[in-house]
């Protein structure tokens, strides 16, 4: 790979703040707190640059430019006059207006996820965990299709049994209940190998960053590499 | 207070009105209106992120006049970062210019990235002080989490390798990952899913009805 | 203070220091590791193998920097399993870094297959909104996004003739750290808008989509570092995934060691107090 001195330079200041972060294993310290203000600032800056490049600037001022007709203009005064109020927050007097802005967000989310929600996460799930038992069958090699379909609706079942607290857990509903909590220790283990997996990926990363890249980048600097 | 209060309320209640109405209502009318307030909600959460962003200067810069002494200089810090990769966005050539892609490329992305690895020694640390099987049901999730973890990397492959063509074949460590995977681990998954759903669903009808109300704040 | 006593108050340092060695002395070696492909993989990869040449495939980039090593190679086999088939892509993201991200991987790609921006590829870039945003796209992609992310108008663009809603695209690829992410592909684009949709999401989620793939309505899902090598497996490419499954091996043995430790330790310690009690 063919590395240019700005590139040695920008490889090896992304390994220096790498190593400033991990300072932080051995203790708390000026060089990773340097680091972390820094990420914060930068991150803020970056979702700022980006919303104004990719949302604001063809969506608010090159629709603007050409827009049509009184609704078109419309369409454009009122989000960013909303948008403007949301700002209002910031000024205790009229905070309030805020509210409008607010209130719109929260109408479009509600309104999307009642329905996306309903179809989605219920109607299809359900749908997913009863269908099976259209074509449940014990022979032909379909003996073990069919009991992972009954286990899978009798573990959705007892799980949910779990979470619906209006009824005391007692009795045979609470022997139900008590299965419903083993599926989610199951379900909660599974997660936790996986959550295991995930965080040991990302040092992995790094750690191929400082070898691969960061290290010879400093070869190149002091003239060792290419 | 009718503009403080119940306004608002009703605009919350209109919106997700249109929403709704627009997927069961096949009118082209309801069609239109529904595709201009989408247009609007990106704009509007636009300056909800300007709002977070001003919000941060504010703060930060308080702080930096009037916080702790021996840490103003790391508020400065942010805020150096803060407007350095702005102006890197506006006046160096935007975000496709060489200033902003430097900060990107390398202060940005190794800072998030090393953050969020740190994660893997506390995940460590973690197994070895506070994953103890004190129960039935810690063990359960203990044993879960032993098998996934090892079905999932080839040292399960390794280990229970020579299972395969017995008849303890079943017992092969990624064929019990991937049952547990696929059929408990989703059930219980697709409880939790329709349970989060039913809550959701719960809650998106007090708003629409104004019963719950604490995303106004408070007075 | 005995051998356990002082092993279960173990420095955590040293537990780092252990961790630590698991994970760099492995890559030092730079042995790729083949995982076969499980079926949710395979089925991600046998969609986007099944289409016809030149088929035009979302791909949204649904992550920032914090999850780079575990998403970042998905996208890279996905887009090479593109490339390979001929098929056109578009990027776009649903979070800032991810149009970014998408344009670090095609400043490679793209020249080294002689692909042509505008022809075979484009960045949409980011916007806000999430669900909003997709059923947005559902109306017409100019909605939304009526240029791209550099501010090119979309009709000037030879791709966007005749792709005018999300409708129109074959496949949607979702790499996604969390929300908004594939989740809101899966409401929209699938479940709304009948369009295949697929994708990869960090390992700490991954158990959470297994409910969509078994109901049909994801296509196929990689799972964190695992998925990703799966997938490089599959398109016959040693990654950085592929790399990365040595060190992921050793650090899952250190962690079962660490558990395994830490509760005998945990059970010796408890039933000495109980015999000194009993005394």
């Amino acid at each position: 790979m063919m590395m240019t001195f700005a590139g040695a330079i920008g490889i090896f200041l992304a390994g220096a703040l790498t190593l400033a972060i991990f300072s932080f294993l051995y203790k708390d310290n000026p060089v990773y707190k340097f680091a972390e203000h820094l990420f914060i600032g930068t991150s803020a800056g970056y979702w700022f640059v980006y919303n104004v490049y990719n949302v604001f600037w063809p969506n608010v001022i090159v629709a603007w430019g050409e827009a049509e007709g009184f609704w078109a203009y419309f369409n454009i005064v009122m989000p960013v006059l909303l948008g403007v109020f949301m700002l209002m927050r910031l000024i205790p007097s009229i905070a309030w207006i805020s509210r409008w802005a607010m209130a719109f967000s929260v109408g479009m989310s509600v309104g999307f996820s009642i329905i996306m929600e309903l179809q989605t996460n219920i109607l299809q799930q359900i749908g997913a965990t009863l269908s099976p038992f259209a074509s449940l069958h014990f022979n032909n090699g379909g003996t073990a299709a069919a009991v992972n379909a009954i286990i899978i609706l009798l573990a959705v079942l007892s799980a949910l049994v779990y979470f619906f607290f209006s009824k005391e857990h007692t009795g045979a509903y609470g022997h139900v209940a008590k299965v419903g909590i083993w599926v989610l220790m199951i379900t909660f283990g599974a997660s936790f190998g996986y959550t295991v997996m995930a965080r040991i990926s990302l040092l992995i990363g790094r750690v191929q960053f400082l070898q691969e890249e960061w290290w010879v980048a400093i070869k190149h600097l002091i003239g060792l590499g290419s | 207070m009718f503009w403080k209060r119940q306004f608002p309320i009703l605009i919350t209640a209109f919106v997700a009105f249109v929403m709704i109405a627009a997927f069961f209502i096949p009118k082209p009318n309801i069609a239109v209106a529904r595709d201009n307030l989408q247009q609007w909600f990106l704009i509007v959460v636009t300056f909800t992120m300007v709002l977070g962003l001003l919000n941060l200067l504010l703060v930060s810069y308080q702080k930096a006049r009037r916080g702790r002494k021996e840490d103003r200089f790391y508020q400065w810090v942010t805020i150096a970062g803060l407007l350095g990769t702005i102006i890197a966005g506006f006046l160096g050539g935007g975000i496709d210019g060489p200033a902003f892609d430097f900060i990107f490329e390398h202060i940005y992305k190794p800072l998030s990235a090393t953050i969020f690895s740190l994660l893997a020694f506390y995940v460590a640390s973690a197994s070895f002080r506070a994953f103890r099987a004190k129960s039935v049901m810690a063990t359960i999730l203990l044993i879960t989490a032993f098998i996934v973890m090892l079905g999932r990397v080839p040292l399960g492959e390794w280990v229970s390798g020579w299972l395969v063509g017995t008849k303890f074949e079943f017992l092969y460590l990624p064929t019990i990952t991937d049952w547990i995977m696929e059929v408990m681990n989703m059930a219980g998954q697709r409880a939790v899913l329709m349970g989060a759903a039913l809550g959701l669903i719960a809650t998106g009808i007090k708003i629409i009805l104004g019963i719950e109300r604490s995303y106004l704040g408070g007075e | 203070m005995t051998f356990l006593e002082k092993l279960d108050r173990l420095d955590r340092r040293i537990i780092f220091l252990i961790i630590g060695i698991a994970v760099f002395t492995p890559l030092l070696f730079k042995v790729p590791v083949k995982v076969p492909g499980s079926p949710i993989v395979q089925s991600i990869y046998e969609g986007i193998e099944a289409l016809p040449e030149g088929s035009i495939i979302l791909l949204s980039f649904d992550y920032d920097p914090s999850t780079l090593a575990e998403l970042q190679p998905m996208s890279e086999a996905v887009v090479y399993h593109c490339v390979q088939k001929k098929h056109k892509m578009v990027f776009m993201g649903l979070w800032p870094q991810g149009p970014k991200l998408a344009q670090g991987i095609m400043d490679d790609v793209g020249p080294r297959n002689n692909l042509e921006y505008g022809v075979d590829y484009v960045n949409l870039g980011y916007k806000t909104g999430g669900l909003v945003l997709i059923s947005s796209m559902g109306s017409a992609i100019t909605d939304p996004f009526p240029t791209d992310t550099y501010g090119a108008s979309l009709s000037t663009l030879p791709l966007f003739k005749d792709l005018k809603t999300l409708r129109d695209f074959d496949y949607v690829v979702s790499m996604s750290a969390g929300d908004p992410g594939i989740k809101h592909w899966v409401m929209i684009a699938q479940d709304r808008f009948k369009v295949p949709v697929g994708g990869g999401v960090t390992a700490v989620s991954a158990p959470a989509f297994y409910a969509y793939y078994n109901s049909g309505q994801l296509q196929g899902l990689m799972g964190g570092l695992r998925g990703a090598a799966e997938y490089e497996t599959l398109i016959d490419v040693s990654g950085s995934a592929s790399l990365g499954m040595s060190a992921q091996n050793w650090a899952h043995l250190m962690i079962i060691l660490f558990i395994i430790i830490g509760n005998t330790t945990m059970l010796i310690l408890k039933r000495r107090k109980e015999k000194s009690r009993g005394r």
